[in-house]
């Protein structure tokens, strides 16, 4: 595999991502609106001293910071270009080139998110600061280590899901159904909205087993120290196996859909 | 052995059918209806090494197709083609470096990143060396007249820059067979001419094998040796240009422009032919053969200021071959 044509491929993203600064710097502030209002609502709700879930109320707070910050980078949504390449037929000139489509849409969502990330810790600090004191670092240098790799994953484990949703677009002629349901149920269902673990006990049991409940929740225990040394390996050896089964339905996926175009002329 | 060879080549789509109206669309929901549309009928023709053909033809003639077939990007239903001893949709990476398509309507530049950006990734993806590279798209961007644009962002570029950018990045890993899909359209008069040039000059000195479709025939006559014509999915003529013009453009057409004041003062020859006057100037359509005879009684019987002879444009041409097409008449046969 040559390596260097994607990497040459993210640094194009961030490149590109870079041009737009401005745009994300806005969405990115806009988008903590809703942080703000969620810190405000748990500062009060969890009194001094209290615990919910087994979290204090700093540990609370800094779950929905680090979660929002996770989902920043390792969200999975309909990838626009994606959708719109099969859409419009410019999927033709990935096909002409000696490349891997797969691999080159990863390079550049990484390129792109990698950017985010960065300007999101810029945005995700001051809340940090603004909890001061309560703020909740990685208890142990395991959890530091656990939490990078767990995070390193997620990104992946959420591009295997992006690339699926977006690969809907080689049979719907309109994604924004699919669209809708990934930027409103995947956030639930990963635990940004809630800590999955204050769903009722069933449901709480059905969402730990979902590829979702592994992008955000489960970095968030990690970081948080919720979880020890056997769970963590566990967790990640869970996030690698959903990595390896997207990446099988995903290349299988790929094959029917390609046929189609081939088949009907993009 | 022929560069490109395309054996009875079939392709079929199928199109929904949608009625109108809230029933007709339930009914489409439930049970969709589809229309089958034979895009190619049983096409064959080759190519030989170094050989410009022109691909030409109406609106869903089916060339996108034939192009995209041969690129290796979509599969046919049936037949059989071979290009560069390659079957193109197998999609080997060799037959991928040894070839190229470039679309009119589409381009593969990032928006907002300058051309050379996408250079230095075609250099990695085709694994071009880097001394090579850097002659070549010296070369290309000299020979474009582009050298000073490369590091502009493709946003900041009119459509002929734009164009001669994807031309530069179709032709970076010297593709031996080149497809181009209308490559000038929607460019003004003086870009179209420059990519032609430019596109003839290129592909004559690099022997490069070229079929291209257009529907601009100065495209063809500038660039091709050979046409083919495509109508409804099926070739109606592959043949030197110079024999279409001669089957399908029998008459020529004279305009002259009398001298004096009265046109009436001499008798004008081949009134029969005549198919416009104005003021001083005469227009007749005559057959070819014609021409010299009614030439000589023009010159002859009446004093000339000024004398074209033309011939029709391709695009007239073109024009009656379909037209007499679709009025049923076989005009090869």
């Amino acid at each position: 595999m040559h390596w260097r044509k994607y990497a040459l491929v993210t640094w194009l993203a961030v490149r590109e991502a870079a041009s737009y600064r401005l745009n994300h710097i806005l969405s990115f502030v806009v988008g903590a609106v809703p942080l703000i209002a969620m810190l405000l609502l748990w500062d009060k709700v969890v009194g001094a001293g209290e615990k919910i879930a087994g979290m204090g109320r700093g540990e609370v707070l800094t779950y929905f910071i680090v979660t929002r910050w996770l989902y920043e980078i390792a969200a999975p949504t309909v990838w626009w270009d994606i959708t719109s390449e099969i859409r419009e037929g410019d999927l033709v000139f990935h096909l002409l080139r000696p490349q891997n489509y797969g691999l080159y849409h990863f390079a550049v969502i990484l390129g792109s998110k990698l950017p985010y990330g960065i300007i999101g810790l810029g945005v995700v600090a001051p809340f940090a600061l603004s909890i001061g004191q309560s703020w909740a670092w990685p208890p142990s240098a395991l959890a530091w280590l656990g939490f990078g790799a767990s995070a390193l994953l997620s990104m992946v484990l959420g591009y295997q899901l992006t690339f699926l949703l977006s690969l809907s677009a080689f049979w719907l002629e309109e994604t924004d159904g699919v669209a809708l349901i990934a930027d409103y149920v995947i956030p639930l269902a990963a635990g940004a909205v809630l800590p999955l673990s204050l769903f009722p006990k069933p449901i709480a049991a059905a969402l730990e087993m979902l590829p979702f409940a592994k992008i955000l929740f489960f970095p968030a225990q990690v970081y948080l120290g919720m979880v020890g040394g056997k769970a963590i390996a566990a967790g990640l050896a869970e996030q690698a196996a959903w990595i390896a089964a997207l990446w099988a339905l995903n290349a299988w996926i790929w094959r029917m859909g390609l046929r189609r175009f081939r088949a009907v002329g993009g | 052995m022929p560069t490109i060879s395309v054996h009875n080549l079939n392709k079929t789509y199928r199109s929904p059918l949608r009625s109108p109206g809230i029933k007709a669309t339930l009914r489409h929901l439930v049970a969709p209806r589809y229309r089958t549309v034979h895009a190619l009928k049983n096409v064959s023709f080759t190519l030989q090494a170094g050989e410009a053909v022109g691909y030409l033809g109406p609106n869903g003639a089916g060339k996108t197709t034939t192009l995209k077939i041969l690129a290796g990007v979509l599969f046919p239903d049936s037949g059989e083609v071979k290009v560069l001893g390659f079957t193109p949709w197998e999609g080997r990476a060799q037959f991928k470096k040894r070839i190229a398509l470039v679309m009119g309507r589409k381009g593969q530049l990032w928006w907002d990143l300058p051309a050379m950006d996408l250079f230095h990734l075609l250099q990695e993806m085709y694994e071009i060396p880097q001394s090579d590279f850097q002659k070549r798209v010296n070369e290309l961007a000299e020979r474009f007249r582009v050298g000073n644009l490369l590091t502009t962002p493709i946003r900041n570029l009119s459509l002929g820059e734009r164009m001669k950018m994807e031309l530069i990045a179709a032709f970076l890993h010297r593709p031996q067979v080149v497809f181009l899909d209308e490559p000038t359209l929607g460019l003004d008069v003086m870009a179209q001419h420059e990519i032609r040039s430019l596109l003839r000059a290129y592909t004559k000195e690099e022997g490069i094998t070229l079929l291209m479709a257009s529907h601009y025939m100065r495209d063809v006559e500038e660039i091709c040796d050979r046409v083919i014509l495509l109508d409804e999915g099926q070739i109606k003529y592959d043949g030197s240009l110079s024999e279409l013009k001669k089957r399908y453009s029998p008459m020529r057409e004279i305009t002259a422009t009398l001298k004096g004041h009265s046109p009436t003062r001499c008798d004008l020859p081949g009134q029969n032919w005549l198919v416009g006057a104005d003021g001083l100037r005469r227009r007749w359509q005559v057959p070819r053969a014609e021409v010299p005879r009614l030439l000589q009684a023009l010159t002859a019987q009446c004093e000339i200021e000024d004398l074209t002879v033309r011939e029709p444009a391709l695009e007239d041409i073109m024009r009656r071959f379909f037209e007499k097409q679709a009025g049923g008449e076989n005009a090869l046969a």
